[in-house]
């Protein structure tokens, strides 16, 4: 122990000037964050440009430390003075774990402390979250740091290295460009994948301090990368994601009736220009819907579209995400895929047989209750504390280590007494009410740096053919309903659309609709209070205000 | 006997390039055994296997009765090393730098420490990168030779010092033979000849000798003949014979196993009558060059 402590304070005399310098960009970073609760500094201004980058200098930091630490009693070459001297590889190990600690770690771990009582956040209470997220930020920060320090002499060599390991996952995750059905994450190997670099990054440094055998460890970084990007592409294999979202059984039957509504489709003008945003234009498909259960919510999670072509091939776009959510009242829905230009432009005003698959992940509301905008606030579970935002009708949230639990929100907004902008057409609000949906529902905290998280609270409600959603106004002293959810199951289906002519389905610019949308009798709000114009009983509340 | 060194059948290879081959030899307590050979011999390489830095292809390799391969840590303990170009932490001051290595070291006498640190007039408060490399040199060695370690191996400790320092540090190794055995490497025979006491030379990664630096000088003659009548050289002179030519009447060559009345009795033999003979003594330099040249072209 004694070793220990002396190498760490050998290293302490030694990296003083970047422990400063860390010390330094998390003091910033203290003084900044609170200033972030409260202000939104305005985009220009270049020092505040400067802090939105902020924690990527103090990572960089941090990493810098550490990797130089470790070069300190450089693992790679043979004229090192100390291979020769009486350490041990465990006590020079430690020592280099003792500085990472208390170099990097503990700063991180009070300036949290620090902010979680300056946010008014209980402190004790949260120091097993915080300690997971030093566990984390040990996996991600030092372990990674480690790793380079310890296969590389140098600054320069680990820079190197470090760009070199960058643009390696930067492929990976490029690969979507290769193989289209990666774009569809289902995350069940993201874990695999956290264990396989985590065991590889925990073996590396081990096989480095012990042994000092660079190549055999550069041999477990390749096998790492490598067992990496075949995950990558087993996740995206598309008869495996079909296979991980199964067809309706009576147990987990399909949670809405959809019909494809082949009357409806968007109008061009001879000669327009698509409206296509990207290079590849998005099909708008419009169904009926129906039938979503009073005490569900639904949240569209893929969507794929596949194509019989006129030449007689087949053309599919694969599983691609999606995240609408879909409650109950919503009568119609609009899935949007993507159709590669160049088969669009073979097919655009044919006639192709399409088929639509859908997967849908299915969530019940559990207990509801109803909550009030006070003033320029509003309270959400898990202490979850909101502020009206200075520059847009939204809401900030802040929360202690992690974002609210899964709830749903819901309003009968706009009315008389909390209207929309002027220029929004009011008469063609959707039935279904305003929504906002946070499904995460992850028992750990997120990774960051603050332990306070910020999330933005905004309703949305849908409006026209329920094609397009707009923000919605969140008055002092409406009430909100909200309804905890539960995930239940994941289901698929699949559509025949029949023979559409794709061009149809690409939005018009301005965008029209035909046949045009039957206007809808006005409506009368009786007060102020929105959730009123909810069904008395949907969702049913816990205690009326 | 202890021999704080012992190799049998080493080997180390790299890639293509057989650094050494079948080396077996050992080093006895005491004294100053010198590894000498030219560049690339091998030297560097068989030190860097006895301090664990290689791991030998074939073969073992014994330092302090430890096999090689195994050194490590505590072991350490007990073996001084200093290398040409070890990387020394340059960012310390010698003061920090020896203060550093104390608590490592439970043999660590600060009062020779501090013997050292007069005897090289080594500057405590300068940092080590703002030394000469004869000054860095001095204050490895005085790292390396305060803990009284048992081995001190040393890897062309004297390669680029100037006369001076070169004196001083040889100076503090032969006070130091009391406890320790030093094994040190040179590719220049004259820096070590003078306090060697022991010689190992390597050429090619192969043992050429290794032997008593008295015995070696007794053993090697350079000798001169008249004879009576030209002489011609048969193909079957003695291997021991080195160097072996002849101009008219006179023999010369260089005798490895030197006897005079033997020696005598066989060029009497093979040559006929001897009107005069002279056995020059060897430098241990000349020694080494006609073995070099031996090996190179066998005569």
């Amino acid at each position: 122990m004694k070793i220990i402590f002396h190498i760490f304070k050998k290293d302490f005399r030694r990296h003083w000037p970047e422990f400063l310098v860390s010390l330094i960009f998390l003091a910033i970073f203290l003084w900044d964050q609170p200033r972030q609760w409260t202000v939104h500094p305005p985009e220009f201004r270049f020092f505040s440009s400067l802090l939105r980058y902020l924690p990527h200098f103090l990572s960089l930091s941090w990493a810098f430390l550490l990797i130089r630490l470790v070069q300190g009693e450089s693992l790679v070459g043979d004229r090192q003075f100390w291979l020769t001297r009486p350490y041990k590889w465990h006590t020079l190990l430690s020592a280099k774990l003792l500085a990472a600690l208390l170099l990097v770690h503990l700063p991180l771990f009070l300036a949290q402390l620090l902010l979680l009582k300056l946010a008014f956040y209980p402190v004790l209470a949260s120091v097993p979250g915080l300690l997971q997220i030093q566990f984390m930020f040990f996996s991600i920060i030092t372990l990674g740091s480690f790793v380079v320090g310890s296969i590389t002499r140098g600054v320069g060599e680990a820079a190197l290295v470090v760009l070199g390991l960058f643009l390696l996952l930067l492929a990976i995750a490029s690969l979507s460009f290769v193989f289209p059905s990666l774009n569809f994450s289902l995350d069940d190997f993201d874990d695999v994948i956290a264990c396989v670099a985590f065991a590889a990054a925990t073996t590396i440094v081990v096989v480095q301090f012990a042994r000092r055998r660079a190549p055999l460890s550069w041999c477990i970084l390749a096998a790492c990368v490598a067992s990496i990007l075949l995950l990558t592409l087993i996740s995206g294999n598309p008869s495996r994601q079909t296979r991980n979202m199964p067809l309706p059984t009576a147990s987990h039957p399909l949670p809405v009736k959809l019909t494809f509504d082949s009357g409806v489709s968007f109008q061009h003008q001879p000669g327009e220009q698509l409206d296509t945003y990207g290079s590849d234009p998005a099909l708008e498909l419009p169904f009926l819907l129906d039938g979503i259960p009073e005490n569900s919510l639904v949240q569209i999670a893929g969507v794929k579209l596949d194509l019989d072509l006129p030449s007689g091939d087949r053309w599919t776009s694969y599983w691609h995400s999606d995240s609408e959510i879909l409650v109950p009242g919503r009568t119609r829905v609009w899935p949007s895929i993507a159709v590669k230009r160049a088969i669009f432009d073979r097919i655009r005003n044919s006639s192709v047989n399409a088929r639509l698959s859908l997967a849908f992940n299915v969530y019940r509301f559990g207990a509801s209750s109803a909550i009030f905008v006070m003033g320029d606030s509003l309270r959400l579970p898990d202490d979850t504390r909101c502020t009206r935002d200075r520059f847009s009708s939204r809401m900030r949230c802040f929360s202690a280590l992690k974002a609210p639990g899964a709830f749903v929100l819901f309003a009968d907004l706009p009315n008389a007494n909390c209207r929309a902008r002027t220029d929004r057409d009011s008469g063609s609000w959707a039935a279904a009410p305003a929504v906002y949906a946070s499904l995460s529902d992850s028992s750990t905290p997120d990774f960051g740096f603050t332990p306070i998280r910020e999330t933005y609270l905004y309703l949305t409600r849908k409006h026209g053919y329920e094609d397009r959603a707009a923000d919605v106004p969140l008055c002092a002293g409406t009430t909100l309903v909200l309804a905890r959810t539960k995930f239940q199951y994941t289901v698929r289906t699949e559509i025949d659309l029949g023979n559409i002519r794709p061009s149809n389905y690409v939005p018009s610019f301005p965008r029209e609709i035909l046949p045009k949308i039957p206007s809808r009798p006005s409506r009368n709000p009786s007060d102020t209070l929105s959730f009123n114009f909810l069904p008395p009983d949907w969702p049913r509340i816990a205690s009326k205000p | 006997m202890n021999f704080p060194i012992e190799t049998e059948s080493l080997s180390k290879r790299f890639g293509r390039v057989k650094a050494l081959d079948d080396l077996s030899f050992r080093v006895a307590e005491g004294g100053v055994h010198a590894l000498v050979g030219p560049n690339g011999a091998g030297k560097t390489t068989l030190i860097k296997i006895l301090v664990n830095i290689f791991r030998a292809s074939a073969g073992t390799a014994t330092v302090l009765g430890i096999d090689s391969a195994s050194i490590s840590g505590k072991a350490f303990a007990s073996i001084g090393y200093v290398s040409e170009n070890q990387q020394l932490p340059l960012w310390m001051r010698v003061g920090a730098f020896l203060k550093y290595l104390r608590p490592f070291y439970p043999t660590w006498d600060t009062e020779l420490e501090s013997h050292f640190v007069r005897q090289f007039d080594l500057p405590l408060d300068r940092k080590l990168k703002h030394l000469s490399r004869g000054m860095r040199m001095k204050a490895a060695l005085a790292s390396a030779l305060s803990f009284r370690p048992k081995l001190i191996l040393l890897d062309e400790p004297f390669s680029g010092l100037d006369p001076v320092v070169r004196d001083e540090l040889a100076e503090a190794l032969v006070a130091s033979t009391a406890c320790s055995t030093t094994f040190v490497s040179s590719h220049d025979l004259a820096e070590i000849e003078s306090f060697a006491t022991h010689l190992t030379y390597l050429d090619s990664g192969r043992l050429r000798l290794s032997e008593d630096v008295p015995s070696i000088r007794a053993r090697f003659r350079e000798v001169e003949v008249a004879l009576d009548s030209p002489a011609v050289l048969p193909a079957d002179l003695p291997s021991s014979w080195l160097q072996v030519t002849s101009s008219g009447a006179t023999l010369q060559f260089i005798d490895s196993a030197f006897e005079q009345d033997a020696l005598q009795s066989e060029i009497l033999r093979r040559f006929g009558a001897i009107q005069h003979a002279v056995f020059h003594p060897m430098t241990i330099r000349n020694i080494f060059l006609a073995i070099a040249k031996s090996a190179r072209k066998p005569s």
